[in-house]
């Protein structure tokens, strides 16, 4: 997905694989509401795991997309250019269980056409600055005991791909994307109304 | 936990941000939009709030430039300036005095307010002249 904001840059045809600092500031000066709305719930997710506010991670990853620290690649929206940024923002503070940081990690994984990380990669090392199983079981907790989309989550943070994870819930395609739609605002939802981690 | 234990519990996490990103940056406006007209915020206030923030990033990036460019200016002004090869320099000095003798008056007069020889301002002449490119750079002696 490309937005508009995105779009109107590569109509410009410059040179390289990645936007220069002035072409993302042009970009970013376009964005929708809509636009800001996408970047603000990545914020709001991610901010639980440097403990910072939303607000806070999100403007780092302005500033650091403006001053060209990090570099956005032609194939890939701005909008999710800047919730990898977030992204991998809030994983920084931790390099000790010996991955590659996730910073280069998502920069490379940018390549691909959707510009999104890949469920097959390594773990995210964000993960081991705090509890992960309690990150589990309180993401678990926003489903408020549906059991359906508590197994369709745990289904899926286990590696299940949709097929598969759609038979073993027994459930009819338009239903499993009903569920699914669910299970991710509720994620969203949560990560609204609890924005730090104790 | 056990080091398998902690390890799958980071690879939930990582896959349960994958899909929460997937659901940010996948979903078409159209269906994004419908999303947030149910969950009611003001879209609006959303938007003003992240042009705000996206003006603070500028700001930021734009004073910490200029600090950069201040600190670079005063380097330079600390740096020796560049002594050229005094033969050739002072030839090509004596030829572009020379040339113009009205000017050279000038020049040494204003360069010692009205007093003494142009011998003894040749230095600063020689400098004034590198400094404005008159003289070629190519001959510079090591400082």
């Amino acid at each position: 997905m490309l937005s508009a904001a995105s779009e109107g840059a590569e109509e410009s045809k410059v040179v390289g694989e990645v936007y220069s600092p002035d072409e993302l500031r042009a970009a970013i000066a376009e964005f929708k509401d809509l636009d800001w709305l996408r970047v603000k719930k990545a914020a709001i997710h991610f901010s639980k795991r440097c403990r910072c506010e939303w607000s806070d991670l999100q403007n780092e990853a302005l500033v650091r997309s403006l001053d060209g620290r990090r570099k956005c690649p032609r194939n890939v929206a701005v909008t999710t250019f800047l919730g990898n940024v977030i992204r991998s923002i809030a994983s920084e503070d931790d390099g000790t269980d010996g991955h590659m940081a996730l910073s280069d990690e998502l920069e490379a994984q940018q390549n691909s056409a959707s510009g999104l990380t890949d469920l097959t990669k390594p773990s995210d090392p964000a993960a081991s600055t705090m509890d992960a199983q309690k990150m589990i079981a309180e993401a678990i907790s926003a489903f408020d005991g549906d059991e359906t989309s508590a197994m369709l989550f745990e289904g899926m943070v286990d590696g299940m791909e949709g097929q598969e994870l759609r038979e073993f819930l027994s459930l009819s395609q338009k239903d499993f994307d009903s569920k699914r739609r669910f299970v991710r605002r509720r994620l969203n939802d949560y990560a609204e109304r609890n924005p730090h981690v104790e | 936990m056990s080091n398998n234990g902690i390890k799958k519990a980071k690879e939930q996490v990582v896959r349960m941000d994958d899909f929460v990103m997937d659901g940010l940056f996948s979903l078409s406006d159209d269906e994004f939009l419908q999303e947030a007209m149910e969950e009611g915020g003001d879209l609006a206030a959303v938007g003003e709030a992240g042009r705000k923030a996206f003006e603070r990033a500028q700001l930021i990036v734009g004073k910490r430039r200029l600090a950069l460019v201040r600190q670079e200016m005063l380097l330079d002004a600390k740096k020796p300036a560049p002594i050229p090869k005094r033969v050739t320099a002072q030839s090509d000095m004596e030829s572009i005095l020379s040339r113009n003798r009205e000017a050279a008056s000038k020049l040494t007069m204003a360069a010692r307010n009205g007093a003494g020889d142009m011998q003894d301002d040749s230095e600063g002449i020689l400098a004034d002249f590198v400094e404005l490119g008159a003289i070629s750079r190519d001959g510079e002696e090591d400082a």
